[in-house]
């Protein structure tokens, strides 16, 4: 076996790895006419300032992934985004739904492919999340319990939450106000 | 491929280009990121893998020597944080003048085989068994720490692996930081090799009690979806007996290289090809074992080794 073999092998891997396309439970729609059925929403993009960014760092202690926040207001200041994290091989999207006062309504996930840890699909998983505001520790193990095969995932989706919260606070809700 | 955003993202690529350009190969219990290191990622309660392990421990001294190790096994997750595995261990021996004394001699050639004759052999070594139990999880505490044992059983070696396995998420668990230290206790047959010093000294068929120590470091870095590529490093210690004592160390060897891994929903992929980079000796029989700045005899390679481990996970 020549040296080159290893990077043939590497080259061929790279090129041969299937293109996995991540099972979408729910659309952006769906989801949020599940969370507020029947109201109408006016999407926008938002993009974050790098002061922006450095504020939510700092407020959440989790850093953006991307500075682009897909959003949708409702006529009566609630807010739904639509955002991604971290999952063992691939994102994770999910989304958030809040009410005009910055409270949690519902956690929804959008698209999920890893081999294990699915159950964060679970509805009284998810229920966790209600309620919680800006501020909230969103902590697993603390005032979110960790489902022990979905740890990444868990933990991921718990620091998404935290951060869109933040996010919240500082950038789109004084935009509401 | 979806490159994440960080500034790592140019340095890694810049590394993995660069190994690709050098012709150099390239290249988790649970899913392994690492060609040699273990992390404490460890299946689910219930859930079960199998994988494949072809290990190449290539070059000596001269000639030519691949020593190509297989490794087929069956994980599975008793609790979320116990795991337990099977080993079946088998390998294929092809050498050809490699020692130093340019003979076909040493490492695993069978003992009584004729030094001025090339090797080709296939054979069953053994099985071996482990068990990992993890005690923190690198996803809720600020490390994780697993304890990791394994028991061989086979007709040349026999032994008993005992490892701590430490581990490091940063960067969003992005970056994977691994320290392995190990111990191990076996009794093996000996090999053909002549001992240049005492040469009309015969080989033999006993087994001979030794102890290995070892401190495995690695990092690991995820910069796209599915694609991790990192660096690892082995030092490597052996003694006589079943002692850790100085006094009865025979050599330390260090081992370098890089590792590319996939991990796709079923199927993960890991390479890795780790050089010896250093070696230190401690007695007159392994010194006259060193050839370019390296350790052969029945310890070591020059490329050991180049590993690719498959894997794939049972629903």
């Amino acid at each position: 076996m020549d040296h080159r073999f290893f990077l043939l092998s590497a080259t061929a891997l790279i090129s041969v790895a299937p293109s996995l396309h991540a099972t979408t439970y729910l659309t952006a729609d769906q989801a949020r006419e599940l969370m507020f059925p029947g109201r109408k929403f006016t999407h926008e993009e938002v993009l974050l300032t790098p002061e922006q960014v450095r504020a939510i760092t700092q407020a959440s202690g989790i850093k953006p992934q991307s500075t682009r926040l897909q959003l949708w207001r409702g006529a009566d200041g609630e807010r739904f985004i639509v955002d991604e994290v971290l999952g063992r091989h691939e994102f994770i999207t999910f989304a958030l739904g809040l009410d005009a006062a910055g409270a949690v309504t519902d956690v929804e996930i959008l698209q999920y492919n890893e081999s294990y840890g699915s159950e964060i699909r679970l509805a009284a998983w998810r229920a966790q999340f209600t309620g919680k505001h800006d501020g909230a520790p969103l902590k697993l193990d603390q005032d979110i319990q960790n489902i022990s095969a979905a740890t990444l995932s868990c933990k991921h989706i718990t620091e998404g939450v935290k951060r869109l919260l933040a996010t919240d606070a500082i950038v789109l809700r004084p935009r509401s106000a | 491929m979806r490159l994440y955003r960080t500034p790592l993202r140019t340095g890694v690529l810049a590394v993995c280009v660069a190994v690709s350009l050098a012709h150099a190969p390239a290249g988790t219990a649970g899913e392994a990121v690492f060609g040699y290191i273990y992390t404490t990622d460890l299946l689910p309660k219930g859930k079960s893998e199998w994988e494949q392990w072809i290990t190449d421990r290539r070059g000596q001294a001269y000639s030519r020597f691949d020593d190509f190790k297989l490794r087929t096994e069956y994980e599975y997750g008793i609790t979320d944080n116990l795991q337990l595995g099977g080993y079946l261990n088998y390998s294929y021996l092809w050498a050809r003048g490699n020692s130093v004394r340019h003979v076909t001699e040493g490492l695993d050639v069978p003992w009584n085989h004729d030094a001025g004759q090339s090797y080709r052999g296939a054979r069953f070594d053994g099985v071996s068994a482990e068990l990992v139990w993890r005690v923190l999880s690198p996803f809720k505490h600020p490390i994780g720490l697993a304890f990791y044992l394994e028991p061989a059983f086979g007709s040349r070696e026999r032994g008993l692996e005992f490892r701590t396995i430490v581990q490091k998420n940063l960067l969003d668990d992005r970056l994977v930081l691994a320290a392995n230290l190990m111990v191990e206790a076996e009794k093996e047959r000996g090999s053909n090799l002549v001992d240049p010093g005492m040469p009309d000294d015969m080989p033999d068929s006993s087994r001979h009690k030794a102890t290995y120590a070892e401190i495995d470091l690695g990092a690991s870095y995820r910069f796209a979806s599915h694609w991790s590529a990192g660096l690892e490093l082995r030092n490597h210690n052996e003694f006589d007996g079943y002692s850790l004592a100085h006094s009865h160390q025979n050599h330390s060897a260090f081992f370098l290289g890089p590792n590319l891994h996939y991990g796709g929903k079923r199927w993960f992929f890991t390479l890795s090809a780790l050089r010896q980079v250093h070696a230190t000796t401690y007695t007159r029989q392994q010194a006259d074992q060193m050839h370019s700045g390296m350790l052969f005899g029945d310890e070591h390679t020059q490329w050991d080794g180049l590993r690719l481990k498959v894997g794939y996970s049972f629903e």
